[in-house]
């Protein structure tokens, strides 16, 4: 999982890129690597256009990720999902807890508007 | 008055592959497949004979449809090659079209049309030609006409083109939306609301006009179904999920507390029409089968199991010699006799020492190739644990080991195994 901080907006927006699938098998790395990602700054994006294959497992460990942002102030935001990813979050209505975005730029461009609220 | 259906298997392969369906006719729309629209209509214009001509299998729409007493009128069959055009078609089956007028129902799936409306009078009128054409179908009559008259009101007619699950979903929810015009399947003592026999609707399930369900079909507590939905026959849906504006087909599963809006459901497969993007729902809570990544422990845990093994055999070496002097019969010497040879072949590498025994993987139901593909071993993990290994309980042993081996917990359950007394 790659991941980086955007500093072009002005604030610091973590950006991490998601794997093709997360499920049982990797989706305790991601658990373990978001602790790291929240110590440098309570705004990310999964950036999920490689993402094709998420299980109830990797749906769990982002719903849990994004609970850590909301505790820091903070927020997670989605971008990019393919169809297949956007039916998950649909049917089983984690898409009311998410802020979810066309593709990465968006969901930088909806921090920096929330912020400047 | 006769009517010919022409059905070219490869115009509509893509409705096959998307409903898993052997024939294209045997696709249901609202619980109903395509033939029996068709049927209805060439009997509502007036047909007594009606031969269903095709290129691919016609073997699946005769299981179905018989010789067609269910329907008061005679079904024959016939094949044709994928070039023959309507012409060849027609001198193919001379003696079934020569003698009457014959309306020639051609590439189409469904016929937009009112169970109430006269089509015998007016295509006893009608002159010999085309009625309608959509370029993928079409719907023509050949014969002189049997009355002298003036061609009456045309009655609602017209064909919706079928090409993707979208066109698929649309005319199936207007077909719901027009319950009336058509001839459609389950008990309906109101509008709009259409219920198949050994339905069961738990205490607090809703069910929201238009709506239709088929047959065995357990509708959970708390469960929303409806408004504009249609539910196949053998479907379940769990505890407080809601169904709305969704097809759910034959043999489908919805597990607890989802929501499928705007969906079709086969199966374990939930398709977005607008999208053409599939789900596959693995289990209840969308588990889907673990991909574990490759990894070094395999060759570790090989290497242990063999040294392990090795060690076993020098140690138990003599007193297997001497158990083979005493008399047989002793459950133990039995044990013994029958595990001490497979030692070798942990050595060998193609067994484990601890694992899952002598079950056939290869022929289980499971679909994970983890498990199917694991070795069998000398000891049993439900030996190891002293858990009584049933027949039932063998797979879940097996998930459970192949999910949690490591080579030290391989050590601690062949100690364990060794120590058992039911074992050794």
């Amino acid at each position: 999982m790659e991941f980086r901080i955007d500093t072009s907006t002005g604030m610091n927006i973590g950006i991490a890129v998601l794997p093709g699938r997360i499920d049982a098998a990797n989706s305790p790395l991601l658990q373990q690597a978001f602790p790291e990602w929240l110590k440098k700054t309570s705004n990310l994006v999964f950036d999920c256009r490689q993402l094709d294959l998420l299980d109830s497992s990797g749906l769990g460990v982002i719903v849990s990720c994004l609970r850590k942002t909301i505790e820091r102030q903070g927020d997670l935001k989605l971008a990019a999902l393919s169809n297949r990813v956007a039916i998950l979050f649909e049917l089983t209505k984690a898409k009311r807890l998410f802020s979810i975005h066309p593709d990465t730029g968006a969901a930088i461009r909806a921090f920096s508007s929330e912020n400047k609220e | 008055m006769k009517s010919l259906f022409i059905v070219r298997k490869s115009e509509h392969a893509w409705i096959c592959r998307q409903f898993s369906a052997e024939h294209p006719l045997l696709v249901t729309l609202c619980n109903k497949p395509f033939i029996e629209f068709l049927l209805d209509f060439a009997i509502l214009a007036g047909a007594d004979a009606i031969r269903i001509v095709s290129d691919g299998q016609t073997a699946p729409i005769e299981a179905y449809c018989g010789n067609g007493s269910r329907w008061g009128i005679d079904i024959s069959y016939a094949h044709m090659r994928p070039e023959d055009d309507r012409e060849r078609i027609m001198e193919k089956n001379s003696r079934f079209c020569s003698e009457d007028r014959v309306l020639i129902i051609e590439g189409v799936l469904f016929i937009e049309h009112d169970k109430h409306a006269d089509y015998r009078s007016w295509l006893s009128a009608l002159p010999e030609g085309g009625i309608v054409d959509i370029g993928s179908g079409s719907l023509s009559i050949s014969g002189e006409p049997t009355k002298d008259m003036a061609v009456p009101f045309r009655p609602l007619i017209s064909i919706p083109a079928i090409e993707c699950v979208n066109d698929y979903f649309s005319l199936s929810a207007a077909t719901l939306g027009a319950g009336t015009r058509y001839i459609l399947p389950g008990y309906c003592n109101e509008p709009d609301c259409f219920i198949g026999r050994n339905v069961v609707i738990q205490k607090g399930a809703e069910i929201r006009k238009p709506v239709m369900i088929g047959n065995n079909v357990q509708i959970m507590t708390g469960a929303v179904i409806g408004p504009a939905t249609i539910i196949g026959s053998n479907v379940i849906v769990d505890r407080e999920s809601t169904v709305k504006g969704s097809i759910l087909l034959d043999n489908t599963f919805i597990g607890e507390q989802l929501e499928v809006d705007r969906k079709i459901g086969e199966g374990n497969r939930l398709t977005d029409p607008a999208s053409g993007a599939t789900l596959m729902m693995e289990d209840p809570h969308l588990m889907s089968a673990i991909h574990q990544p490759a990894d070094a422990s395999g060759l570790l845990r090989q290497l242990v199991h063999s040294l392990a093994a090795t060690a076993l055999v020098l140690l138990l070496a003599l007193p297997w010699l001497a158990l083979r002097m005493l008399p047989a019969g002793r459950s133990n010497r039995n044990i013994i006799i029958e595990r001490y040879p497979l030692l070798f072949r942990v050595i060998r590498g193609s067994m484990r020492l601890i694992g899952s025994r002598g079950k056939d993987r290869k022929n289980s139901e499971t679909p994970d190739m983890h498990i199917r593909q694991a070795k069998p071993s000398v000891f049993g993990y439900a030996e190891a644990e002293q858990w009584p290994e049933t027949d039932s309980d063998a797979l879940i042993v097996d998930h459970y080991y192949t999910r949690h081996a490591s080579p030290l917990k391989d050590i601690g359950l062949a100690i364990k195994a060794l120590i058992n007394p039911k074992t050794f």
